[in-house]
């Protein structure tokens, strides 16, 4: 009697924590060999044959096409440098320098994935469009209305996601390496 | 330690550890028991071997999509998409998630980004019957899987040239290849 208890609460523990960890770590997006650098989260490894269980369970869940390493990269952002939450409410800037690549395009979304509603119409703004300085470089307005030059439109309330993307770009292979100055910092302006 | 307090310790070590490796099961058999991978999705309403536009979740909105699905079972598949002075990808993806192989069009010849898909036993045969003095000149890609997408990406660098990056995209094509 004293044995088939023991067994049962066994089978019942381990039933139990074996499926909150499974939804906590699928549902939130764990990804164990995702690489943080300043404000970014570069998912490294989803692109390759041997991306970590956690990531190819995520893709299939969410029916994701994730770029693959041979041709481009996707960093996410859902802080400013200084680790607040990127809030619609605010302006930013992201300046700084970029990895090469033949092409680059930058966009916002809220947190599920919708882009912003504006009159321009523009929902990315890409390496192409960019101006940029007698040196090379530019900085991006990121804000929810319309500015001169370079500027991106972010949803007007809530928290949104800011999404930047490679393409046929080597760096997806050495991420890794990757220190914060390598990438561009996102600053924080001002807010309503 | 008294008996009663020995048990139950001995029960929850052994219940965690029962956990961790259900854990562990669980993840990595995931993708193979979901129903709403990419492929999955797609193959819904989509025709073998037919190209079609494609809007997955997290889509670049700088980039016009196409995909079509291949399936092996019957030999191999050959992907071919044409290459112009947008830059553009290939990826190819297992049925159950998961970039096989990716290329972009600095891959291609001849204006053309073209991969031959092949299971590992395909694979194995083509090359058992390879000529020796006329090496074999395509691109070979084994998939794990019998079946997968094959996904252009074709990246729309200012708004005017979205149509001519759509014509692009649209251009991409599978076909069942004589083995």
């Amino acid at each position: 009697m004293r044995s088939l208890l023991v067994l049962l609460a066994v089978l019942a523990i381990g039933a139990a924590s074996a499926f909150a960890s499974v939804y906590l770590a699928v549902a939130r997006d764990w990804q164990p060999s995702a690489v943080h650098v300043g404000p970014w989260v570069i998912q490294s490894r989803t692109g390759q044959r041997d991306a970590d269980p956690y990531a190819r369970a995520a893709i299939a869940r969410a029916g994701l096409v994730p770029l693959g390493t041979g041709e481009g990269a996707l960093f996410i952002a859902r802080e400013d440098s200084s680790g607040r939450p990127l809030s619609g409410a605010c302006d930013y800037v992201m300046a700084g320098p970029l990895p090469s690549a033949r092409a680059w395009t930058l966009a916002a979304t809220d947190r599920s994935g919708h882009a912003p509603d504006n009159p321009s119409g523009r929902r990315a703004l890409t390496s192409a469009e960019v101006l940029r300085d007698s040196n090379g470089r530019f900085a991006v307005a990121l804000a929810a209305d319309p500015l001169a030059g370079n500027w991106l439109p972010v949803p007007r309330a809530g928290r949104f996601t800011l999404w930047l993307r490679f393409y046929d770009a080597p760096i997806a292979a050495t991420a890794g390496s990757l220190k914060p100055g390598d990438l561009p910092a996102i600053e924080r302006t001002a807010c309503r | 330690m008294n008996r009663g307090l020995r048990t139950i310790v001995f029960t929850l070590i052994v219940g965690l550890v029962l956990g961790a490796v259900l854990h562990l099961g669980i993840v990595l058999a995931l993708p193979r028991l979901g129903t709403s991978s990419a492929f999955q999705r797609f193959a819904a309403t989509t025709l073998p071997f037919e190209t079609t536009p494609f809007t997955p979740p997290q889509a670049d909105p700088a980039v016009e999509l196409s995909a079509c699905r291949f399936h092996l079972a019957a030999g191999p598949a050959r992907v071919r998409a044409p290459a112009r002075d947008l830059v553009e990808s290939v990826s190819i993806h297992a049925m159950h998630g998961g970039v096989v192989y990716a290329l972009s069009d600095r891959g291609a010849s001849g204006g053309m980004i073209d991969l031959t898909l092949m299971t590992r036993r395909q694979f194995d045969e083509a090359q058992a019957q390879d000529d020796v003095d006329q090496p074999n000149q395509d691109l070979r890609v084994t998939v794990p899987e019998q079946s997968g997408l094959a996904v252009l990406r074709v990246v729309v660098p200012f708004e005017s040239r979205r149509a001519q990056a759509r014509e692009l995209a649209d251009g991409l094509s599978c076909v069942a290849a004589s083995p």
